[in-house]
């Protein structure tokens, strides 16, 4: 009786590791899968297991792969003369989903000197291999519309400053569907400055 | 309401966040900003660091939670590597301040030291003014008009050997907390108007000995980055 009630208090740990789920919504899904959906749980639980075995980081673009070099940076139909740097997976999905082309540099996260999160920690070195490759004609600086994001992209545009590369940043404007009225200050600002000639 | 500043921000479960933040009143003050990342949430794209805001906020003990922000003040655009000293500058005040010390002289002189490096001012000298006011807010401000080994006055066209722990003798003692001072670079800063590139130069190696003996021995996150920085941007 103790080794059951010591099982299902275990697993209502480890659920707890999922993000946004405290000790309540752990011991509701516990109970949930005991009783109403076994099989999904193996499944949940191998798929865990081969997951947390069989991904890694692409070499190249540090995003999560299972192969050494991730699916994006082994298609040959991709604009390898473009790069992205983007600071999460996420970002890099909405991005995609954009309908960029190029190929990707994932940081893992922004420069924050104070939480410890350098140059070092953001692959800046792994960056520097992937432009010695030579491919790359253009660096888009995707890094979000942040203090740390704007930080990090002038860091990244001065470290690149001395190669021969088109160096860009993503336009910060108005959402599409925005009304000027409802939008903030700073934001029209930079819309106002990246203003674009229509002829 | 206060005027804060938010000095440090990390993201805390899915969409919170933790805020370091220097308050005109109630000077440094941690706060927990909950579901501020929620589409939902309105105003959470304000919550930037070296952006004036009015916050609001409750509770007790160490972290406060968040309650209310508005922004009624126009956003600094503190450009490229200027970014990197606002960090800096930042980090000091989250190093150095204790929470709940009110310091509202020093937070008029934070939100010049953005304005200034904002404005394109001499970065160097914006660093060192501030430095030296940091540290004459906190009670660390060191003696500048005399020297200690004989109690005279300060003059201008002397040199000094500057004393970390002490202030500036007339008298060479040898030793690495022992720094070189011109006469006239004491009585600039004692002014608190740093002009030539010496005076700049000797100042910032009394202002990092000195900030070192407050540190407790952990180093700087920020100056640490700022020399990759200049290192990979390879202009010095």
């Amino acid at each position: 009786m103790n080794d059951h009630a010591s099982l299902i208090d275990e697993l209502i740990g480890s659920l707890r590791c999922l993000p946004g789920v405290g000790r309540k919504s752990a011991q509701r899904i516990a109970y949930h899968l005991l009783q109403r959906d076994r099989p999904g749980a193996l499944k949940l639980a191998q798929s865990l297991t081969q997951a947390m075995q069989g991904i890694a980081h692409c070499r190249r673009c540090r995003n999560f792969s299972e192969a050494e070099f991730c699916v994006l940076c082994r298609n040959p139909a991709r604009d390898r003369g473009l790069l992205c740097i983007v600071e999460s997976p996420a970002d890099m999905k909405a991005v995609e989903e954009a309908g960029f082309r190029g190929l990707y540099f994932v940081l893992m996260g922004h420069l924050s000197p104070l939480d410890g999160i350098g140059p070092e920690e953001l692959g800046f070195s792994n960056l520097n291999q992937l432009l010695d490759e030579g491919e790359t004609r253009e660096v888009i600086l995707a890094t979000n519309s942040t203090v740390e994001g704007e930080a990090t992209a002038h860091f990244i545009s001065e470290m690149v400053r001395n190669r021969s590369l088109q160096v860009t940043r993503i336009a910060h404007g108005v959402p599409m569907g925005g009304e000027l009225e409802y939008v903030d200050a700073s934001t029209l600002s930079h819309a106002l400055s990246g203003r674009r000639t229509l002829r | 309401m206060h005027p804060c500043y938010i000095l440090h921000q990390r993201d805390y479960r899915e969409t919170s966040k933790l805020l370091e933040v220097f308050s005109s009143e109630h000077g440094r003050v941690s706060l927990v900003a909950r579901g501020v990342k929620r589409k939902s949430f309105r105003n959470g794209h304000l919550l930037q660091i070296n952006r004036k805001l009015d916050l609001a906020w409750s509770g007790r003990g160490d972290l406060y939670t968040l309650i209310n922000l508005e922004s009624g003040y126009p956003a600094l655009e503190i450009q490229g590597r200027r970014l990197l000293s606002a960090f800096y500058v930042n980090e000091l005040l989250m190093r150095l301040l204790h929470r709940h010390d009110a310091h509202p002289q020093l937070f008029r002189i934070y939100e010049h030291t953005l304005h200034a490096l904002q404005s394109g001012e001499n970065e160097e000298r914006v660093l060192r003014c501030f430095e030296i006011e940091l540290l004459k807010e906190l009670g660390y401000g060191p003696v500048l008009d005399h020297a200690i080994d004989t109690g005279r006055k300060v003059e201008p066209g002397r040199d000094y050997h500057f004393q970390i722990n002490h202030g500036p003798m007339e008298a060479a003692k040898p030793g690495k907390d022992s720094i070189p001072v011109a006469g006239n670079t004491l009585l600039a800063l004692a002014r608190g108007e740093l002009e030539s590139p010496e005076a700049i130069r000797q100042t910032k190696r009394i202002m990092r000995g000195i900030i070192a003996q407050h540190l407790g021995g952990k180093p700087l996150a920020s100056r640490k980055m700022y020399q990759e920085y200049l290192h990979l941007a390879g202009s010095e």
